[in-house]
């Protein structure tokens, strides 16, 4: 993925957030990004904590990148990558105890988000900290986007609000389906036939 | 007994571990193209998780809470999880090449695999003994086996209709994953004896 | 240790391709270490296991004295919202029979100025995604006052929703043992409504066992 020598920060930020968001074009991490996005609060939250280990972990595989042996890479990596989610894990818990009530098991779950590994793997490996620290960020700024969306047309669709905030009125009658667990199947198979269809007008235009 | 049967019969079809608590969407939707991956990818998972969950379990009963050490217990499940899935490669490339030719390739992408973590963590957190959550583990494997075929089913059948352009490849199969987690919920109507 | 390599799925699409790039690094062949590799090997993973230990327990220290906390806060201030009135809440011990003994935790009993409001009753009941633990605030004359969910996994925006906004819990308000039945199921957390209310029926009988032994 990186095949420049040169880093260009603006570049490493385009990527991760749009030409090769980890959500919408990747298709990492599914499991969070079905489980977690009822509402945008959850979205947002479990966004932000994927950030935070993302940026630790590929900072510091990158700093150990001439350390560690290249048979036991992966497994080293997911011992750092542990480490950081239970920080995570233990933050929460101790001061926004009402998100890890909503978030429950997917906290230390982040721990197999194939994207963490995959961006430990194709970036921090190769590169120097600070690339790496940055290609976290846009990594995790692009995977909280999507969760983003994803979450704020399911809690609109499915309890007609956002944030908690009353935004369809009164008389509209949410869809329960939408953040049931079939509704972010659903949202998520029509959001990337939307990217789909996006990329191809796209590139017929540049054709 | 009724209660391990409850708890099994909970995991397979009323709280499908796959279609309804999401866990293991990754290999669910990737190795889910064709029958028989799927069911080498299945049974391979029904496999490590039974033996995670009994190894998960008596490591924290017996090292992580007497000396108070609870806080290592992501670190420490995912580290026994990754040891067994090597552990189980390596005796069975040795001790019976045919299963390992059949699910060799999956294994070691079910470290990777949140549903082995998840339900080695469920365990725990649901204060289950140690016979629940070896029943719990193997149960929930079952259910990600029969999830994972029966989408594999509809994915070959899939192969040969005329989608519309944008909903070719991926949104298809999530479509159709929708569509068998509506059915799933049919199963909550079950009434079960608690 | 894991060699998550060599995971040729050429077929697959989407997902595995990302699953491989994941993974995709040249073939290693296990080849039998020498004992000396195997040694830098194992040593240089102990020392990054044991730096990773190291870091947690210090974030484990930081955090564990507030996490208590707020477990123990989160109690309080239910049991505050259940009895406005009462001035203190005292810890009561009782005996109950074996059935209810598993689900019902500790009961306190508020009073105001010495004289009996009623009880908070802790209960654990089965939900849908595991335990759910709730205190069931119960006056002197059998009536509920409150029910308060201090920790649970249900689902989030499903069994979690109707936990959240109330449109069972506050059904609860003013029933009686004999009018609970009509708290009504919420359409799509079936699980978790019939497990408050199976909660809340043993916070009742235990209340009724304790006020008639007259302890």
């Amino acid at each position: 993925m990186a095949k420049k020598n040169k880093v260009s920060y603006l570049e490493i930020l385009k990527d991760g957030i749009i030409t090769k968001n980890p959500t919408f074009i990747q298709l990492l991490g599914m499991c969070p990004t079905l489980a977690v996005t009822t509402t945008v609060a959850n979205g947002i939250g479990m966004g932000l904590s994927a950030t935070f280990v993302l940026i630790c972990s590929n900072f510091f595989i990158s700093v150990l990148r001439k350390f560690i042996p290249n048979k036991i890479r992966i497994a080293s990596y997911i011992v750092i990558i542990a480490g950081f989610v239970s920080t995570v894990e233990m933050i929460i818990n101790a001061w926004l105890p009402e998100l890890s009530k909503s978030l429950g098991l997917f906290i230390p779950l982040i721990v197999v988000n194939c994207i963490i590994l995959a961006r430990a793997e194709a970036f921090a490996s190769k590169n120097s900290p600070l690339p790496s620290a940055v290609d976290g960020l846009a990594s995790g700024i692009g995977f909280t986007l999507a969760l983003t969306i994803i979450s704020a047309i399911r809690e609109l669709l499915g309890n007609g609000t956002i944030l908690g905030a009353n935004i369809m009125g009164e008389n509209f009658s949410p869809a329960l389906i939408i953040i049931l667990p079939a509704g972010g199947f659903l949202v998520l198979g029509f959001l990337i036939a939307l990217v789909q269809y996006i990329m191809s007008k796209l590139e017929g235009r540049s054709k | 007994m009724l209660n391990l049967l409850v708890v099994s019969i909970n995991a397979i079809l009323i709280e499908n571990f796959v279609l309804v608590k999401f866990y293991g969407c990754c290999p669910f939707l990737g190795v889910s193209k064709k029958s028989e991956t799927a069911l080498g990818m299945g049974m391979a998972v029904v496999f490590t998780m039974t033996l995670a969950s009994a190894l998960t379990w008596l490591f924290n009963r017996f090292i992580l809470v007497p000396f108070e050490l609870e806080y290592l217990q992501t670190i420490a499940f995912i580290a026994i999880i990754a040891t067994l899935v090597q552990i189980i490669e390596m005796f069975l490339q040795k001790s019976i090449p045919s299963l390992y030719s059949a699910l060799g390739i999956y294994l070691p992408l079910i470290t990777t695999n949140c549903a082995v973590l998840g339900v080695t963590l469920l365990n725990i957190n649901n204060e289950y003994d140690f016979i629940t959550s070896v029943v719990y583990g193997f149960s929930a494997g079952v259910g990600f086996l029969v999830a994972i075929l029966l989408l594999s089913a509809i994915r070959e059948r899939i192969a040969y209709s005329d989608i519309p352009k944008p909903f070719r490849g991926f949104p298809i199969v999530l479509i159709a994953a929708a569509l068998l987690s509506i059915s799933f919920m049919g199963f909550q109507g079950l009434k079960l004896p608690f | 240790m894991m060699l998550l390599n060599n995971i040729e799925e050429t077929s697959e699409v989407s997902v595995e391709t990302t699953e491989e790039k994941t993974v995709s690094v040249p073939k290693e062949k296990k080849v039998r270490k020498s004992g000396g590799e195997l040694q830098t090997l194992s040593f240089k993973l102990m020392i990054i296991i044991a730096a990773v230990v190291l870091m947690l327990a210090v974030v484990n220290g930081l955090t564990k004295d507030k996490i208590a906390e707020n477990a123990k806060k989160a109690n309080d201030e239910a049991r505050i919202a259940l009895f406005a009135d009462a001035t203190a809440f005292d810890p009561i011990s009782l005996e109950l029979t074996e059935d209810l003994t598993k689900y019902i935790g500790e009961v306190y009993e508020a009073t105001k100025d010495g004289e009996t409001l009623g009880y908070c009753v802790n209960v654990i009941s089965n939900g849908f995604g595991g335990e759910i633990s709730m205190i069931v605030g119960i006056s002197g004359d059998g009536l509920i006052t409150g029910v308060k969910v201090v920790n649970h996994t249900e689902t989030a925006g499903v069994g979690e929703r109707i936990i959240s906004n109330g449109s069972i819990l506050s059904q609860f308000v003013n029933a009686s043992a004999n009018s609970i039945t009509s708290v009504s199921t919420i359409t799509g957390a079936t699980v978790t409504s019939k497990a408050i209310i199976d909660g809340v029926q043993k916070a009742l009988s235990a209340v009724a066992e304790l006020t008639q032994g007259g302890y």
